[in-house]
């Protein structure tokens, strides 16, 4: 459980917290090069953690190699997704699929007709690879965590979370 | 809270927050054939008039023709490598027309191309045209031409943007 214990580090949850308010509030009050990178930083840092912790929670072991294994993946389609227009379709149809049920629910909740699958917006800008760096925060968390002896019984998240 | 409740929530937001990280585009599209024709010593070239609309403006309205042409030799023997030319010109100004050798093989070519569509659109509807022209490399070849035209609007912020696009292809012969 070595991702799912990083996942709940202050830094990880920071990330998740800066990547919903960038996307929902900042981007609109004030785009710009700074809003426009903080979220790619903000999912270099939780997202591997992220799929590592919920590989974890199919009972699967995974040690700090899966969670280097799962940035590495990380940087490369967020790579290809930046520089192949073929990544970026791709990205795009991709997660347009995966918003539909939500934005489905949302339209019968209020009485409106089903939307059409529609692709997201993607700024393919390869400048955006400066974040890749980051990737560096979940191994080493990862690795902090290994490295952590657990304390008390209050303190164990291995055993609560295997519970 | 427990540290599994924790966990649970920490991974909930985080894969929500990551489904909903890009704003959707809207997007509309129109397809068309080209009329199938033909280019021979009486008919030199093969020129088509596209025309594209969609209700606008909209907010970051974006638009794109993807154009494919498949030209095939008819002669009996046809040669192992031969071109055909094709000119591409857009309405829009700020479109540079395309003048270009497309390679056979075998009898066989294909030119495909995807253009930027409606630049500029102050008013509805948001108009786009273009004039597509092919003619064989010598006077006495002879070609088959078809194709396919598809029109793209894409915009962003308002779901209520264009409902409908509308592509016509028309074959107006050879040039005059």
């Amino acid at each position: 459980v070595i991702a799912s214990r990083a996942l709940l580090a202050p830094v990880a949850l920071l990330a998740i917290t800066v990547l919903i308010v960038n996307d929902h509030v900042l981007k609109g009050a004030m785009p710009g090069l700074v809003t426009g990178k903080l979220s790619d930083l903000a999912g270099m840092i939780f997202f591997p953690l992220l799929l590592v912790a919920a590989i974890e929670q199919l009972r699967l072991r995974c040690t700090h190699r899966t969670v280097t294994l799962a940035a590495l993946a990380t940087g490369v389609v967020f790579a290809a997704i930046k520089l192949s227009p073929l990544a970026g379709a791709w990205y795009r149809s991709g997660l347009g699929l995966l918003q539909w049920p939500f934005r489905a629910l949302a339209a019968v909740l209020a009485g409106d007709a089903t939307p059409a699958l529609s692709r997201v917006q993607l700024t393919a800008d390869p400048s955006d690879l400066i974040v890749l760096p980051a990737l560096l925060v979940p191994v080493l968390l990862a690795r902090a965590v290994t490295t952590t002896p657990l304390r008390g019984d209050a303190d164990r998240p291995a055993d609560v979370l295997q519970a | 809270v427990s540290t599994r409740t924790l966990l649970k929530l920490a991974l909930g937001i985080g894969a929500l927050a990551s489904i909903a990280t890009s704003p959707p585009r809207w997007s509309a599209s129109a397809f068309a054939t080209l009329e199938p024709s033909i280019i021979d010593a009486q008919r030199p070239s093969s020129v088509y008039v596209i025309h594209g609309e969609t209700d606008g403006p909209a907010d970051g309205l974006y638009g794109e023709l993807h154009l494919r042409v498949d030209v095939r030799d008819r002669s009996t023997t046809p040669r192992r490598s031969s071109t055909f030319r094709v000119t591409l010109t857009s309405s829009s100004p700020d479109v540079t027309p395309l003048d270009l050798s497309v390679s056979m093989v075998d009898g066989l070519g294909t030119f495909e191309t995807y253009e930027h569509a409606w630049f500029a659109c102050d008013a509805s509807p948001c108009v786009s045209e273009w004039t597509l022209t092919l003619a064989g490399a010598a006077p006495d070849d002879a070609l088959d031409v078809s194709g396919t035209a598809e029109l793209l609007a894409d915009w962003s912020k308002d779901p209520q943007g264009p409902t409908e696009v509308r592509l016509d292809v028309d074959w107006i012969g050879p040039l005059p």
